[in-house]
């Protein structure tokens, strides 16, 4: 072995063994983080929790039923606000990519996706909550919702761009005009991509505390109504964390050991559509 | 000539008798056909002997005899030199009463770059057209002209004209819509919709407002069976179309560009990515095809052009060198670089 070959061989080895500790650090942090919230949560939680209501300090038991269902609706406000318009930006910046108008829609999704959560939170209080003078699920919902836009914008356009161009052409070459194309084949056969993009920043945004703490801001009782303040996981985790009370804490555990579980079972779901997608663009 | 002899007969074998390809009805009947008929010299696949006959004497009243082509160049001519001549003589005299598509100085751009210099042809009614050449020599550009499918593509531009019926393509009242539909295209690589075999059939007619349950059904049926395919998929219409092998998709592709009817059939190497099988079953099917459509097909494969056209263009360069009676091209040819394409001296 030449001594060249013998240098070569060392620093492969290196950088590898190099890589192999990167990786070991990038997944401590990941795997201590479930290990406490497991830990700490998953005792804490039982049925009571999923449905019983908080109870007042000193008493112990109660449940954070109305942060569950608060948490879902919020979402779900939030969905309805981003699907739509981020859907359709990406739509747009997939046909139109090269116009000057697409640049400044891409440009603005990229900000947006840069704005710090807690910003966006007293956008949404600046015009959901002042004019009306009271705290809302609506208000909490778009200021979810303005987070998801860029993620589904940008999701969007990229799967829309991975359809191959026989399918557009297949379409045009029928007689179809360029929106029925559109909507008719490119979109259904992008649309498993982009469902996982949407249960992506789902996931991101479900575990949102800032831009909640002025706009649902929180509720102790049981509410749906959508122009009422609402509770949700995050808010009542953050407020039972930093609470004197050991049974609060306890709570705050669960509900975190919670929204993990929501989180991951979002991006497992993703994945999973993920793996459709690939499956039907390979036959 | 000897050279060119010898090529026909190659041409004979791959859609020869062959004891794997399943008979059909469709076959069947265009094989007694060919067998009824006295045979020619040269031993074509396809019943060529009929076809030359009938159409020769056509094309002979339709069309006055070749002009200036007579005066074959001499041997040696170098090929830039005679790209600059200005009047190819694939020229035919006046324009033919059967004429479907009509195309007249067209020149076509991809931004700065012109593509396409100058093409003059008329291509017949209910015949079909092979268009051949080297890769790169504008057969693809020149296909996805005639229903305007080089409008998708941004800097692209084209000038000239091209008549379908004596109607403008490109005239400022021209529907693109209104135009694919009446010009159906099958595309190199199979593109079926990630939907059912039904709904592939069914997107072109659906488009057009057809909800009627029991006529699409009809419909769908015929587009396949003219497709020979119904009998692969009939028990499976509303399985995934992807499902399906790279020849059924092919057939599925050409099924559904029947679909709607149209009065020209437009394909760009349709069997390039196919198997011998499944080539010659899409030859066969040309075939059948031209009784109803006027059929356009883009080729590398000068063996398959000899099988299936009736005429055929060839192209170099962005240019129309020669364009003839299929027979004429490929044992008579009478440009030098039409004959060395064809023989195989380069491409």
């Amino acid at each position: 072995m030449t001594a060249n070959l013998r240098r070569r061989k060392w620093f492969s080895r290196f950088f590898e063994i190099l890589c192999g500790l990167a990786v070991v650090i990038a997944l401590i942090p990941l795997a201590m983080i479930l290990f406490y919230v497991i830990k700490e949560g998953a005792g804490a939680l039982n049925w009571d929790f999923f449905t019983k209501m908080p109870k007042p300090v000193g008493e112990s038991g109660g449940g954070m039923a109305n942060a569950i269902v608060g948490t879902l609706i919020l979402i779900g406000i939030a969905a309805l606000f981003a699907v739509p318009v981020g859907g359709i930006c990406g739509i747009h910046l997939a046909e139109y990519p090269g116009t000057k108008f697409s640049s400044v829609v891409r440009f603005a999704a990229d900000v947006l996706n840069g704005v710090p959560s807690i910003v966006v939170g007293i956008f949404a209080y600046g015009i959901l909550v002042l004019p009306v003078k009271r705290f809302s699920a609506i208000a909490g919902g778009v200021a979810l919702g303005l987070l998801m836009v860029p993620i589904v914008v940008r999701t969007t356009e990229e799967l829309i761009r991975l359809v191959p161009g026989g399918l557009r052409e297949g379409a045009l070459a029928l007689g179809a005009t360029r929106s029925r194309a559109v909507f008719g084949v490119i979109l259904p056969a992008a649309l498993p991509g982009i469902l996982t993009g949407i249960l992506v920043a789902l996931a991101r945004v479900a575990g949102e505390t800032a831009p909640l703490l002025f706009t649902a801001f929180n509720n102790r009782f049981w509410s749906t109504s959508l122009t009422q303040p609402i509770a949700s996981l995050t808010v009542q985790v953050f407020t039972y964390a930093i609470s004197p009370y050991d049974d609060w804490h306890r709570q705050a555990w669960a509900g975190a050991f919670l929204l993990v579980m929501i989180i991951l079972t979002l991006s497992i779901a993703a994945r999973f559509a993920v793996r459709r997608l690939e499956r039907m663009n390979r036959s | 000539m000897m050279t060119i002899e010898m090529r026909r007969r190659d041409a004979a074998e791959p859609a020869g008798e062959d004891a794997s390809v399943p008979p059909r009805a469709g076959r069947a009947s265009f094989r007694a056909e060919r067998d009824a008929l006295p045979r020619t010299g040269v031993d074509v696949p396809f019943p060529d002997a009929v076809r030359r006959e009938r159409d020769d004497a056509e094309w002979n009243a339709a069309v006055p005899a070749a002009g200036p082509a007579a005066s074959s160049p001499p041997q040696n001519t170098n090929h830039a030199q005679l790209l600059t001549r200005t009047q190819p003589s694939a020229q035919e005299g006046p324009m033919s009463q059967e004429a479907k598509i009509s195309v007249s100085n067209f020149d076509f751009y991809y931004g700065t770059a012109k593509v396409l210099h100058g093409i003059n042809l008329d291509i017949p009614d209910r015949k079909v057209t092979a268009l051949i050449g080297p890769s790169g020599c504008g057969k693809s550009t020149f296909i996805r002209s005639i229903n305007r499918m080089n409008d998708i593509i941004p800097d692209a531009r084209a000038s000239g004209s091209i008549t379908i019926d004596g109607q403008d393509v490109y005239g400022g009242d021209a529907d693109v819509v209104e135009l694919r539909r009446r010009v159906g295209m099958v595309f190199q690589k199979s593109n079926p919709f990630p939907k059912s075999i039904y709904d592939n059939v069914a997107y072109g007619l659906r488009i057009g407002g057809m909800r009627n349950k029991r006529q699409l059904d009809e419909i769908i049926e015929r587009s396949l069976t003219r497709a020979a395919l119904w009998h692969e998929v009939k028990d499976r219409l509303h399985a995934s179309a992807l499902a399906l092998s790279g020849g059924q998709q092919q057939r599925l592709c050409i099924a559904r560009a029947l679909a709607v009817d149209p009065e020209i059939v437009l394909m760009d190497e349709p069997a390039s990515a196919l198997d011998p099988i499944a080539t010659s079953k899409i030859e066969e099917l040309i075939y059948e095809l031209k009784d109803n459509y006027t059929i356009v097909i883009v080729t590398h494969n000068m063996q398959q052009a000899a099988r299936v056209s009736d005429r055929t263009a060839f192209f170099m360069l962005g240019r129309l060198i020669e364009y003839a009676e299929t027979n004429e091209i490929f044992m008579n040819p009478k440009e030098k670089m039409t004959e060395d394409y064809v023989t195989g001296r380069f491409g």
